[in-house]
């Protein structure tokens, strides 16, 4: 635990010692805010309503799902790849200690500052732009909304994980990541809510584990779903995060025999 | 003594791949990729005691650092026997990795945007160190290694030879048993280069730990170690003292002489005995086959008066020269 926390400590001093990435950091996550508010604002001016949103709930939506995106994808574990492919994961296998202590140690401290950060970024944003927000929801609904989140990011942990563990058999994991990272962040419904997709495409999305990340914690939230159903859908997230926990445990234990600490 | 580290018949191949140069190699490489097998080590064995100081030395690409990286447990060997403290060091058993260090010369192993002691102190957490044991380590190294004042600065504002001293005292403060050096000197100064050797010898004596290291000058070889292990396209040709190596590759002997101001030494009648390397008019350094070395100092006694001689075997460096450009 010791080790933990000095190695959650030492990613947070990390983060602090570039002021001016950072600035700019949280600023582009503004200026995504600014562009949505700006997108739907012109897609409402002439409809009331889009599928089962008016513009009261669309506008929920892009705030409480760029909130819940803030968490969800914020993600250091692709590091890895590229420490696997310069030679640096040796630094972490020569500790006597599990890698992933200290993967996880910097991907929980990436995930307090953005959430920290996004908290006061979207207080400030629902300000200036006056935008009204209202949660009402049940306790069961809490308790299901969490489990979805929390479902989410796992999932998400380890479908990147399992993608930088490609590092051990390709010399670049720069298209993969490219690909998946537009393929789960736009089925994931961090964009806007899936079920405004047509129909037949709306079925595909969510046959896929995407969906999970932020759209069914959006649809609890927003009450768009029937508690029977949500059950159903949290644990079938759980069967797709222990599917990809498997795989990049199965992928970290051949890479491992595959690695050649190339690059020292 | 008691054996440390054990080899048997250590095999590992890695599998790459050949691309033809140029825009069209490039283009057909994308379609068509050749396999190729290459055998970094084939079937070595070497067995090493506690507190032994051992010098791994072959030309680039012979296997050195493959070898020290499938002793460290990094590398899964393809077949052959490993045994370092006791235990297999692929299966990498904290026990196991709590005793050894890996300093690689060309890999930074601390963070880089936060000062070196920030890093120290998650290796002591990590090492399980008690805070007294921590500080009393810290301040022997920085003392050793004269570090003290730069162990607050970012480790990106640290000159290539305080990182270094940087990174050995972030692998030594756990005191490891086993000591694997990989270049540990590469880019560093003379002067540096100086200090980390007398460091590694002062750290082998305080602790009686084994040293392993491999480097590519000879200096690092010929003032730390005290056995060689040759490796040369992945099998290892030389494994004894450094003493006898030049025995056993090279005949000839270095001699130095230097004579009386009355006398004149003549280059052409020196060369009749060998290799003459350097002269002038009394001083001479000549590379004489053993087999002649009597005759040649019969005949130098009887012709000239002769103030000093020196001879010798040669260095390490020239053996190693001697070795590697006979096989070319």
């Amino acid at each position: 635990m010791k080790t933990f926390l000095t190695a959650c400590k030492l990613t947070v001093s990390e983060y602090l010692s570039y002021r001016t990435n950072f600035i700019l950091w949280r600023l582009r996550n503004f200026l995504y805010l600014f562009l949505y508010y700006n997108f739907w604002s012109a897609v409402y001016t002439y409809q009331k309503q889009i599928g089962n949103y008016n513009k009261q709930e669309i506008f929920f939506y892009f705030i409480v799902s760029f909130f819940l995106s803030d968490l969800v994808f914020s993600s250091k574990v692709f590091k890895l790849a590229a420490y696997i492919n310069s030679g640096l994961l040796s630094k972490y296998l020569i500790y006597p200690v599990s890698v992933f202590k200290l993967v996880v140690a910097e991907e929980l401290v990436d995930k307090a500052f953005n959430v920290i950060f996004s908290i006061v970024e979207v207080m400030l944003f629902v300000y200036l732009f006056k935008i009204q927000i209202f949660i009402e929801f049940s306790f069961y609904y809490l308790i299901i909304f969490l489990l979805a989140l929390i479902s989410g990011i796992l999932l998400y942990f380890f479908i990147n994980l399992s993608i930088s563990l490609l590092g051990f058999w390709t010399n670049s994991v720069w298209a993969p990541r490219f690909i998946s990272f537009i393929v789960i962040q736009g089925f994931s419904g961090a964009f806007f809510p899936l079920d405004i997709l047509p129909d037949f495409l709306y079925r595909v999305v969510n046959a896929l584990p995407f969906s999970v990340l932020i759209y069914l914690p959006m649809q609890i939230i927003q009450n768009k779903i029937n508690f029977d159903l949500a059950v159903t859908k949290v644990a079938i997230a759980f069967v797709w995060v222990f599917l990809f926990y498997a795989l990049s445990s199965f992928m970290w234990k051949k890479g491992l025999k595959n690695y050649s600490a190339y690059g020292l | 003594m008691t054996e440390v580290i054990k080899v048997a018949n250590l095999v590992k191949t890695y599998t790459t791949y050949d691309k033809e140069s140029g825009f069209w190699g490039s283009i057909k490489s994308f379609f068509y990729r050749k396999k190729k097998i290459v055998e970094a080590v084939s079937d070595i064995s070497f067995e090493i005691s506690q507190g032994e100081l051992v010098g791994f030395i072959g030309p680039n690409g012979a296997g050195k650092t493959t070898t020290l990286k499938c002793l460290v447990g990094l590398l899964y060997p393809d077949s052959g026997q490993l045994s370092v403290l006791g235990f297999k060091p692929f299966e990498r058993k904290r026990e196991f990795l709590k005793q050894i260090a890996f300093v690689m010369g060309q890999k930074a192993q601390l963070y880089w945007d936060l000062p070196a002691f920030e890093t120290y102190s998650l290796i002591r957490d990590i090492y399980q160190l008690s805070e007294t044991e921590f500080k009393k380590n810290l301040d022997e190294l920085c003392q050793l290694l004269d570090f003290s004042e730069f162990l607050n600065r970012p480790v990106r504002t640290l000159s290539l030879g305080q990182r270094m001293k940087a990174e050995i005292i972030a692998n030594l403060l756990y005191k490891p048993k086993i000591l694997f050096l990989d270049e540990p000197t590469i880019g560093l100064d003379v002067v540096m280069q100086d200090a980390i050797r007398e460091f590694i010898l002062a750290y082998n004596k305080r602790n009686n730990a084994t040293v392993i290291l491999t480097s590519h000058y000879m200096e690092d070889i010929d003032s730390i170690c005290n056995r060689i292990l040759m490796i040369d396209n992945g099998k290892l040709i030389y494994n004894g003292s450094k003493v006898d190596l030049s025995s056993k590759f090279v005949t000839e002997k270095e001699v130095n002489v230097k004579i009386n101001l009355k006398d004149k030494l003549n280059k052409q009648l020196l060369e009749q005995f060998g290799r003459v390397v350097s002269c002038d008019q009394t001083t001479a350094k000549l590379m004489i086959n053993r087999s002649k070395l009597n005759g040649f100092i019969k005949w130098l006694v009887d012709n000239y008066s002769i103030l000093d001689l020196d001879i010798k075997e040669p260095d390490i460096k020239y053996v190693v020269k001697q070795v590697f450009s006979a096989k070319k």
